[in-house]
């Protein structure tokens, strides 16, 4: 940490819970000399609902909806750890178009997900409004294909143990198809906005560089860490799912810094599109739930399901003691790790850069808390 | 990584605003709408409502669309919701009458049904399935005398047609009955001293009765000219040539496939001449004109009972092969409507005005509401119990569900699993149970659609209506008057974006 002689005086401030730059309810002490930052010290819980509490008196059944409510930027995600441990306890067999709609729904949400960190991203570095604006505008598209298919526009409840809730409605292979088809256009001109411009250069390279290592040791996963030079994708490494018969790369870059991080998440976005397109052209007839009992009993026993979540490993540890209800849920949130692997590079910056790394990380407060 | 493209502006914050924005609105790419093109049906989760009355001012009628579990499973598909809700009001003789509409032998069925409809009763997702095979036996030893009669009686409209059935086993028998029904005049042949086919030659007397088999062959003979027993027909007897020379305007083939099922601890003794198979029993029928499949079951059209021989059906297990009596009874509906249009070239009344549906089920709520609270674990038994207590039967007919009538019966299942609490149901303290009042509390409701995944009664429904806002947080409580009465307002949120 550079030491600042010449200003003995620190001051400790409050960033957040309320304020604009910390994505969500994120409160972090600060100890400031001048404009550089000693000490930054994050406080959480300030979304905390007791998740894995309430879902133990939840029959299995009723638990998505609840999940929804933690990471409410990429809900699908959050289901499918869960939902894909139930059915790997219970032994079920998921019908292949169920999980080929599970597939494009994931890699819209994943795209919708950065669409929705892209934006504010921007906003924190200073290019007020615009590229925002651009951000939620592409998300909005993807949000309406969702609210038909699903029902909602942010608490889809669409995956469930065995498959999905219903089928998807008329001309939705056509709507997602034009969407992806569109899409490569669409991040082509969020680079072009963003990358050439020299404010954002000059706020991004070379600021808040994490090396691979402390990365991994505190646990860190997603874009953040592959940011980091280490390419760890579990669509890739551990393919669930149908993820083994797509053809698409795992993306990295080796500078650790906020250019990289915004770097990776826009060419996984092309990767998630090519995804999508061959998912579409792959997906078979046929049933989207295979039958299951509405009370479903797991067999005692536990599971640990994890899976590439928008921001890193997303993973659901269930314990069943044979009844209707999960004796324990343990959720592992990727925000929660990701956030406190940044942390240990706050300190020595000046309080801007903090907030640009910060928003790198993209860390969602729902998630982290739970 | 896409192609850089050269750097176009300046640096300065206040520049690349205004060139950034300027460029990128008079792109064209920015403003394609795909919704424009290609109209999707929405199908979002909006608000709760009720489809069905839980008072009867609205004048609602239940649709019917989806028939329940239980019904779905059966293979005849028995109107198991309706008779056991006949039964909850200790009407048995309406609750026998229903019945025979479907399986006109309650009696025989219920001691030998292996009743797939309990396995997937929706009362055993809660507790333990109603146990409806038993119902049904105690239904039939309930039934009065002077309504037994009324059911077998010929009716006096006569259609001048003669029908000749061959085999007097479960389908036989029902055929028989249900022509019957329809007015026509029909005989039926079979080859054993006795009628009652499979279930009187196969089945131990421990387990189904002979006075039941006797009862129930008596209430058919009185729906026929006449049984005649020791008359085969095939080898040895009448060929089908001759049963249409007697003036038979059709010939319902009810063989059976049965054989004699040694009884437990009975070795079969080394003189025992064997059985011939099925192919050399039907062997002489592709001689007339009918043909066989494969196994040496009778081949029939699908679904039209039908054989290749023109006004010859078959039903039972003389196609299906060795089966359970309830699919073949299935089966012989099938037929003697099939007989029913060939002989007089549209279905008959009979099927169409039959018992009022309506009444059972309406009758049913305002009388009874099943009692999820008060329901034993492990009630449901494997094993018919005969005979049946009265009390007993009554609160096992309560525990049904009365699964897809689209009418809230105040079970409390939604109440139950609703993970924000939302729903507050009162129900009356008094034998009726009625329910008094259903509030959801759309301050709570986070739409993800439990309550109508666990409804059995498909009352509740969502819509795409997403107008809940209120100024008031006691608005925001919609109680059984505003989720019903109230039309739901079905706004096509999309209706502007598709033009």
């Amino acid at each position: 940490m550079p030491q600042h002689k010449s200003t003995p005086q620190l001051m400790e401030i409050n960033l957040g819970p309320q304020h604009p730059a910390t994505h969500g309810v994120l409160r972090i002490v600060l100890t400031l000399d001048g404009e550089r930052v000693v000490k930054a010290v994050p406080h959480l819980g300030y979304l905390h609902r007791g998740v894995e509490k309430i879902v133990e008196d939840l029959e299995y059944f009723q638990i998505p909806p609840i999940l929804d409510r933690m990471d409410y930027v990429a809900n699908l995600n959050n289901e499918l750890s869960y939902v894909m441990g139930v059915e790997k306890l219970a032994g079920l067999k998921v019908p292949e178009r169920a999980e080929y709609i599970r597939v494009i729904l994931l890699e819209f949400n994943r795209i919708m997900s950065h669409f929705a960190w892209f934006g504010p991203f921007t906003n924190d570095l200073g290019l007020f409004g615009t590229a925002f604006l651009y951000g939620l505008r592409e998300r909005e598209y993807i949000q309406r294909l969702f609210e038909r298919t699903t029902g909602a526009r942010m608490h889809y409840n669409y995956f469930t143990y065995g498959g999905l809730r219903h089928d998807i409605p008329e001309g939705f292979v056509e709507e997602a198809r034009h969407l992806a088809n569109r899409l490569p256009a669409v991040i082509d001109e969020f680079e072009y906005m963003v990358e050439e411009n020299e404010i954002f250069r000059l706020r991004t390279i070379g600021i808040g560089p994490m090396d691979g290592k402390t990365a991994l040791n505190f646990g860190a996963s997603g874009p953040f860490l592959r940011a980091s030079g280490i390419p760890i994708d579990l669509r890739k490494d551990e393919p669930y799912s149908v993820y083994d018969r797509f053809d698409f790369k795992v993306c990295s870059a080796s500078g650790g810094d906020c250019f990289a991080r915004y770097k990776v998440r826009m060419d996984e976005m092309r990767e998630s599109v090519k995804i999508i397109q061959q998912a579409l052209d792959q997906m078979p007839d046929g049933p989207v739930r295979a039958k299951t009992t509405r009370h479903l009993k797991l067999p005692k026993g536990e599971v640990y399901m994890r899976t590439e979540h928008a921001r890193g490993e997303f993973g659901a540890y269930i314990v069943s003691d044979g009844g209707v209800r999960p004796y324990r849920l343990k959720l592992r949130s990727p925000s929660l790790s990701n956030l406190m692997a940044s942390c240990v590079l706050l300190p020595g910056m000046v309080l801007p850069d903090l907030i640009a790394t910060v928003a790198s990380v993209d860390i969602v407060l729902g998630c982290t808390d739970r | 990584m896409t192609a850089r493209r050269p750097l176009f502006f300046g640096t300065g914050i206040v520049r690349t605003f205004r060139v950034t924005v300027k460029h990128f609105f008079m792109k064209s790419l920015a403003v394609q709408y795909p919704h424009e093109r290609i109209p999707i049906t929405p199908v979002s989760r909006g608000m709760l409502w009720m489809k069905g009355a839980i008072d009867t001012d609205t004048g609602f009628v239940p649709s019917f669309t989806e028939m329940p579990p239980c019904q779905a499973r059966c293979p005849g598909n028995v109107d198991a919701r309706g008779y056991v809700g006949l039964i909850a009001q200790g009407r048995y003789d309406d609750a026998y009458e229903l019945h025979l509409e479907t399986n006109p032998l309650p009696g025989m069925v219920s001691r030998v049904c292996p009743h797939p409809c309990e396995r997937v009763c929706r009362r055993g997702e809660e507790d333990a399935p109603v146990t409806i095979c038993d119902l049904k036996g105690f239904m039939f030893d309930h039934v009065s005398a002077g309504r037994r009669q009324k059911v077998f009686t010929r009716p006096k409209i006569r259609k001048d047609k003669k029908v000749a059935v061959v085999g007097a086993g479960p389908a036989g028998l029902s055929v028989a009955f249900w022509l019957g029904k329809c007015g026509y005049d029909v005989v039926i042949f079979e080859k054993l001293p006795t009628a009652g086919g499979a279930l009187r030659a196969a089945i131990a007397p421990s387990r189904l009765p002979v006075d039941i088999i006797d009862q129930e062959v008596d209430d058919i003979r009185k729906m026929c000219v006449a049984i005649r027993t020791n008359a085969p027909v095939g080898p040895g007897g009448l060929s089908l040539d001759d049963l249409f020379a007697k003036d038979f305007d059709a010939v319902f083939l009810g063989l059976g496939a049965h054989r004699k099922i040694p009884v437990k601890g009975q070795a079969k003794g080394a003189d025992t001449p064997p059985e011939p198979s099925r192919s050399e029993k039907n062997a002489w029928l592709p001689e007339q004109g009918v043909n066989l499949d494969d196994q040496g079951n009778i081949a029939v059209e699908t679904g039209a009972n039908q054989t290749s021989r023109a006004a010859v059906f078959a039903g039972g297990e003389a196609i299906l092969g060795p089966g359970v009596t309830i699919t073949s009874l299935g089966c012989a509906r099938r037929a003697s409507q099939a007989i029913d249009v060939f002989l007089n070239g549209a279905p008959s009344d009979y099927w169409t005005n039959g018992f009022p549906k309506q009444d059972t089920i309406k009758k049913r709520y305002d009388d009874v509401t099943p009692r999820l609270a008060k329901a034993k674990p492990g009630e449901g038994v494997l094993n018919p119990v005969h005979p049946m207590a009265e009390k007993e039967a009554i609160k096992q007919a309560e525990r049904c569900l009365s699964c897809m009538t689209e009418e809230c019966i105040g079970c409390h299942i939604c109440e139950k699993y609703c993970p924000p609490q939302a729903i507050k149901i009162t129900t009356s303290q008094d034998k009726t149970r009625h329910i008094d009042s259903y509030d959801i509390d759309y301050g709570k409701c986070q739409l993800c659609e439990t309550c109508v995944d666990v409804c059995p009664t498909r009352t509740l429904t969502h819509t795409p209506e997403f107008e809940t806002a209120d100024y008031d947080h006691a608005d925001m409580t919609y109680d059984k008057d505003k989720m019903t009465r109230q039309k739901p307002l079905r706004v096509d949120i999309y209706a502007k974006e598709k033009k």
